[in-house]
């Protein structure tokens, strides 16, 4: 089972402005980068996110994924009803996260949210990072990256540029 | 004009250095035939190299023994230093600018054609950011998350919109992004 992350950031590392906003994100969304964003999710059977991006998706007009989710939190204990057939909630740890979807037969395992990636980070338990720099600094906002105790090793698999500016970056935990 | 062109090694998760400082071990993993081309064409561009005292002193320490290419051109090339307690700075080639680095690199646009590059400097170059100085910000990313260290940009910087001019993977597994000012 793969543990695979697709995020976009500012060029200076951040995934969103102070008090989460993604407006600055916007106006780089177009096809060529919704389609690159489709086919990755193709390949995805499950997604794994937190209470903060959980509370955004709400807010769409419309629940955005078709794979079972899983929400990892410890306050919140049901989904709201309309969502119970599509969301899990869970109340565990990364690895624990990773072992009961491994057990359920689950393949790539998206997962999504700051402060899960970087819980995820922290236990070593990303497999796959897809980072698309935004021609944009930011300067205040929410870190992609928090502080770890270990060195993760990664290695680049490939960069595609969109025509927008945006520069996608592929890379595959290196653990040898 | 000249340019202004900040010129860094940067980690996967932003950092220019690691804990400690000059601890730049992760710089061996893409190091290569490469970046030491991309180098030797940055000094050949450059009519002069700025910094701030600490990387200078490092810089100045390494390089003044250091042999090759790269070598020749960093020891000969034009040096500012931008310091108020700096006192005597031994580095080939330099000057030493003791007050209003922005002013220092706005007069030195109008004088030059060429290109000026900024390497590590934190300091200095969070002065130029927040003047809007750099007219180009030049990052090879590594493909190692350190897990701590110096960022490279602070957090107290406005935003802005910048535009990519290349963004080019080099065989070590860096990627070579350059941006210039945005619209």
């Amino acid at each position: 089972m793969r543990v695979l992350v697709y995020v976009g950031t500012s060029l200076d590392g951040l995934i969103a402005g102070k008090g989460g906003d993604i407006d600055w994100l916007l106006p780089f969304q177009n096809e060529e980068v919704g389609e690159s964003y489709k086919n990755f999710m193709s390949s995805i059977d499950a997604v794994v996110i937190g209470k903060g991006t959980f509370d955004t998706l709400l807010s769409f007009p419309a629940w955005p994924y078709e794979q079972k989710v899983f929400l990892l939190s410890s306050s919140v204990s049901q989904p709201p009803k309309h969502l119970s057939e599509k969301v899990t909630v869970l109340s565990m740890k990364p690895r624990e996260v990773l072992k009961h979807l491994s057990d359920k037969g689950f393949l790539n395992v998206y997962v999504d949210g700051g402060k899960v990636i970087q819980g995820f980070l922290k236990e070593d338990c990303i497999d796959e990072l897809n980072i698309t720099k935004v021609p944009v600094i930011l300067g205040s906002g929410v870190p992609l990256f928090g502080a770890l105790d270990n060195v993760l090793q990664f290695d680049h698999i490939e960069t595609s540029v969109f025509s927008n500016g945006l520069v996608k970056s592929r890379y595959k935990r290196n653990r040898t | 004009m000249g340019k202004l062109i900040m010129w860094n090694l940067v980690t996967l998760d932003g950092y220019f250095e690691g804990a400690k400082s000059w601890d730049l071990a992760w710089h061996q993993d893409v190091w290569g035939e490469e970046l030491e081309q991309l180098s030797i064409q940055q000094l050949r561009s450059a009519d002069r190299l700025l910094f701030g005292r600490v990387t200078y002193e490092g810089m100045a320490a390494y390089w003044q023994t250091a042999q090759g290419e790269v070598a020749d051109l960093i020891n000969t090339i034009p040096k500012i230093v931008f310091s108020r307690t700096l006192e005597r700075p031994d580095w080939a080639n330099t000057t030493l600018v003791k007050e209003d680095a922005a002013g220092a690199v706005r007069e030195l646009k109008k004088q030059s054609d060429r290109d000026m590059f900024v390497f590590g400097s934190a300091n200095l170059s969070e002065t130029f950011m927040n003047d809007d100085l750099f007219d180009e910000y030049r990052l090879a990313i590594t493909s190692v998350v350190l897990g701590i260290g110096r960022p490279l940009f602070s957090t107290t910087l406005s935003r802005r919109t910048l535009k990519l001019l290349e963004a080019r993977p080099l065989t070590t597994g860096c990627v070579i992004l350059r941006y210039g000012k945005g619209q």
